[in-house]
């Protein structure tokens, strides 16, 4: 619509021009945020509003369930005099090992220390201290978050904020099972495997030493797998470069891991099962030296508390109360051959 | 501008903000590039000028979006969206605050009047709020404060015509519109930024040092 305008408004005008010019000009121009930042938000705005969208779909699928449910129990309750229970809307993660000082912001605002045991659920914004770390299932997998750390957990995704998480999904995939993991600089996502993924100030590390995983930005998208001796490695610089390499299948980058292990527990397991839980945790391949050590590995039984302990705790044992012993071999392998009796 | 024709405007901006908020809750990709594009520059600012650092702002904002995209479907479209969000924004900030006292990463800011505004402006009372407190840097809040408040092509004529030196037809030019169209955007941008800013007590009636009228400070 076009604004007419009188004389009077004209003369008016030039007056308010005036004064307005010396205004603007004296508080000059308004702040903005940067492209990455803009950037940045939008990308999480969508994806929450998308999170908030599918969690009142189900939302409304537990309230339709509800009502069926409740038709349901009018008829059963004619015959059984008792009402089935209704579905209950439950966590999406479930803590299983805390260690260090950590936190969880609630979708609702609240607050409070995180311990083992506790259940999840959409939105919660984890922040793990800086000796901190935790262990979770999620979607099937085994998410391990590292130190100085910060996630939020939806349903279909995790977004990391800045540190590191693991995550070993035990090498299935289905659609029940993927785990991606979002970033300021990209997602990964995996093809059933063993992976890592640390953000940095200025910078993305994912690496994988079992399966494939995805990498995808903007501009790339990159599938990385592992071999039987390396891990594939991806870097992602701030302006969205992408360098790939081969690395060792464990050292430092891994080592944290083992650290936030939800543990097994040896008894009436045989030593093949443990040692092969325990190889996969510190990202070796299980070799025995001959096919009488497979025997004894295979057809031995474990004894001992219920306690689960971690990978270098089971190999102490193995050694501790067995035939076998390990042998020296590259980084990749756990070699176990038979001690001399 | 006439009471009657600002209201009439008002009614607009609500009316269009209630559309907007209706097709970003059905997902709709290009009402959520306009909402991003429209208010994520704005909360922003508003977020900037009452936190000390420009992390603190960021953390802040994506926080004000994850509650905004969560709690979407409760604006009524009773009043402008913008006014919403920063409702929502000014909890937000309050809270930061609070907990950067709590874990005494806010330092020594009674030596720091942007800061110690903030933090005043962030624990008073709705009601009580100044948009701003004191000093140069409040004043450019202030006035960036009302910009944000106009349309945002408003908001842009002015800001390329007054702050930049751009001429209507350069204007015209980068916002792809007619000539005539910009000196009528002009007109109506001045006539609401003007009731904006004697809304909000600004003194327009000052000279500066060479005799032409210039703003007074915010008191």
């Amino acid at each position: 619509m076009i604004d007419r305008e009188t004389p009077r408004d004209r003369v008016s005008d030039v007056e308010e021009e005036r004064r307005l010019a010396g205004i603007l000009s004296q508080a000059g121009s308004r702040t903005a945020p940067s492209e990455a930042q803009l950037e940045r938000w939008a990308g999480h705005f969508r994806a929450t509003l998308a999170d908030a969208r599918a969690e009142k779909r189900r939302r409304w699928q537990i309230r339709a369930a509800g009502i069926a449910a409740s038709v349901s129990a009018v008829a059963v309750v004619l015959f059984m005099m008792q009402a089935p229970d209704l579905p209950v809307a439950a966590g999406i993660a479930d803590v299983y090992l805390v260690f260090g000082g950590n936190t969880v912001d609630g979708a609702q605002g609240t607050q409070r220390s995180l311990v083992s045991g506790e259940r999840l659920n959409v939105g919660d914004r984890l922040r793990t201290g800086l000796r901190g770390g935790l262990g979770m299932k999620y979607r099937g997998a085994d998410v391990r978050i590292g130190g100085d750390t910060e996630v939020i957990v939806y349903t279909t995704r995790l977004e990391l904020v800045s540190g590191v998480v693991y995550v070993d999904t035990g090498g299935s995939r289905s659609a029940q099972t993927d785990v991606v993991v979002v970033t300021r600089l990209g997602l990964v996502t995996h093809l059933g495997t063993q992976y890592v993924v640390q953000l940095d100030s200025d910078r993305l590390v994912s690496a994988v030493r079992e399966g494939q995983i995805i990498f995808r930005s903007e501009q790339e998208k990159r599938q990385l797998s592992a071999d039987a001796s390396t891990a594939g490695e991806i870097r992602v610089a701030e302006d969205g470069s992408v360098t790939e390499s081969r690395k060792p299948r464990s050292g430092e980058q891994w080592d944290w891991v083992v650290e936030i292990s939800p543990g097994i527990s040896l008894t009436g397991r045989s030593p093949d099962e443990v040692l092969t839980w325990a190889a996969r945790e510190s990202g070796r391949t299980l070799k025995y030296a001959d096919e009488k050590t497979a025997a004894v590995a295979r057809e031995g039984r474990l004894a001992g508390t219920d306690a689960k302990i971690s990978s270098p705790e089971v190999l102490s044992a193995v050694e501790a109360s067995t035939r076998l012993r390990f042998l020296p071999a590259d980084s990749g392998t756990l070699l176990v051959g038979l001690r001399d009796l | 501008m006439p009471a009657e024709q600002s209201d009439q405007d008002g009614q607009l901006q609500i009316a269009r903000d209630r559309r907007l908020a209706r097709r970003v809750l059905r997902g709709d990709q290009r009402a959520i590039k306009a909402f991003c594009d429209e208010y994520l520059p704005k909360l922003y600012r508003f977020a900037r000028s009452r936190l000390p650092t420009d992390q603190d702002a960021d953390d802040v904002v994506q926080v004000v979006l994850t509650n905004a995209a969560r709690r979407m479907e409760t604006y009524r479209g009773e009043a402008p969206l913008l006014g919403w969000l920063y409702q929502i924004c000014r909890r937000e900030i309050s809270k930061h605050l609070g907990a950067a006292a709590r874990h005494g990463t806010v330092v020594s800011f009674q030596q720091d009047a942007a800061t110690e505004s903030a933090v005043a402006f962030a624990t008073a009372p709705a009601a009580d709020e100044p948009e701003a407190v004191s000093g140069t840097d409040q004043f450019a809040a202030q006035v960036h404060a009302a910009l944000d408040q106009l349309p945002e092509n408003y908001a842009r004529a002015l800001e390329m015509k007054y702050v930049d030196g751009y001429s209507s037809k350069e204007i015209a030019q980068s916002m792809k519109l007619a000539d005539a169209a910009v000196q009528s955007l002009l007109a109506r941008g001045r006539r609401a930024f003007r009731q904006l800013y004697d809304a909000a007590d600004f003194g327009l009636e000052t000279k500066d040092g060479d005799g032409k009228e210039a703003p007074r400070r915010y008191r």
